[in-house]
């Protein structure tokens, strides 16, 4: 029998090691697994790089694992948001290494990941500071096109709405987001869900991500996101 | 060239008064991105009777105006971290997917 489900967050989170490249879903504190990031904190693994699109807020969840200093790098789009305090201040420190990549190139780096595409061309960032040492094709300023790569993790950590117990998930409006694309693009694939529902129970058409792309999942049926 | 211009002066708007003025420019059936900040107000001005699809980068089409008080709903949100409502004909998409790569000529 296949059966994905674990008993806790603590268990979910086991194949997690130091130095590994995390991916974390959510945009904002919507459909951001913050229960599996706590559940690193306990863990105590240290040197890690973080993709997600923002890089935290408040004192929990990743803002939490980035104050311990187990982060070695954040991968992201939008670092600075009301109370990013604690990537603000580990950057001003030089203890933290950043990344920015644009939100649709970040989008489209985890695609290619999941779907097995090694590098891409886009016109994003074009001429600016974030194509500096990348290769660029194209001659004229409206046609050049930057080289990216796809953005691979070792592990994906995420937030689903159901999921059965072979993995298969839908997520909740807005929470949604960067959750499906992570899911496909890490070699190892764990969900925090909100209901656990009997296999065949889900409607077909509804699944989002597939159980295939899934490894562990753990019942965290927390109630609705705290927004502030 | 717009009005103020040809007035030869700027006339000084609030931050709904500016977005009621972007909104009064979007014509019926476009698609339209509202970005964090400012832009993601402009979904507050369009009248309901003017079909306009507004999108947002975190995976949401079809947004509607800032709920009612009272009908929040945490789990949908827009750019800029703020409570939306949908619109009929809503979707989800995945962040970054509901991008067009090219403009469409306007029909």
């Amino acid at each position: 029998m296949i059966d994905k489900i674990v008993a806790s967050a603590r268990e979910a989170v086991a194949p997690v090691e130091s130095g590994m490249t995390v991916l974390i879903g959510g945009f904002g504190q919507v459909g951001t697994p913050n229960h599996l990031i706590e559940a690193l904190c306990e863990k105590g693994v240290r040197d890690l790089v973080v993709v997600s699109n923002n890089a935290g807020t408040g004192t929990h969840g990743l803002a939490r694992l980035m104050a311990e200093g187990r982060v070695r790098k954040v991968i992201c789009s939008y670092p600075r948001s009301r109370g990013s305090v604690v990537l603000e201040e580990l950057y001003r420190e030089g203890r933290i290494e950043l990344e920015i990549v644009p939100q649709g190139t970040l989008a489209e780096r985890l695609r290619a990941a999941g779907a097995g595409i090694p590098a891409f061309y886009t016109p994003t960032a074009a001429g600016t500071l974030l194509a500096e040492g990348k290769e660029i094709r194209g001659r004229s300023t409206a046609g050049a096109c930057v080289l990216e790569h796809a953005l691979p993790g070792d592990v994906a950590l995420i937030e689903a709405w159901e999921a059965d117990r072979w993995g298969n998930l839908t997520f909740r409006k807005s929470g949604r987001n960067f959750n499906p694309v992570m899911a496909m693009a890490a070699r190892c694939t764990i969900v925090q869900a909100h209901h656990i529902v009997p296999l065949g129970e889900l409607d077909p058409e509804r699944i989002v991500t597939p159980g295939v792309f899934v490894d562990r999942v753990v019942h965290i049926p927390y109630g609705s996101p705290r927004l502030t | 060239m717009g009005a103020q211009a040809q007035a030869g002066a700027i006339a000084r708007r609030d931050r709904a008064a500016m977005a009621a003025r972007v909104a009064a420019d979007i014509p019926e059936g476009w698609v339209v991105n509202l970005g964090i900040g400012l832009p993601t107000l402009v979904a507050d001005h369009v009248p309901p009777d003017r079909e306009v699809i507004f999108q947002s980068e975190n995976g949401v089409i079809a947004m509607g105006p800032a709920p009612a008080p009272g009908e929040e709903d945490p789990w949908l949100i827009n750019a800029g971290k703020q409570m939306v409502t949908l619109r009929p004909g809503r979707q989800f998409r995945l962040a970054g997917g509901q991008f067009r790569s090219h403009p469409r000529r306007a029909a």
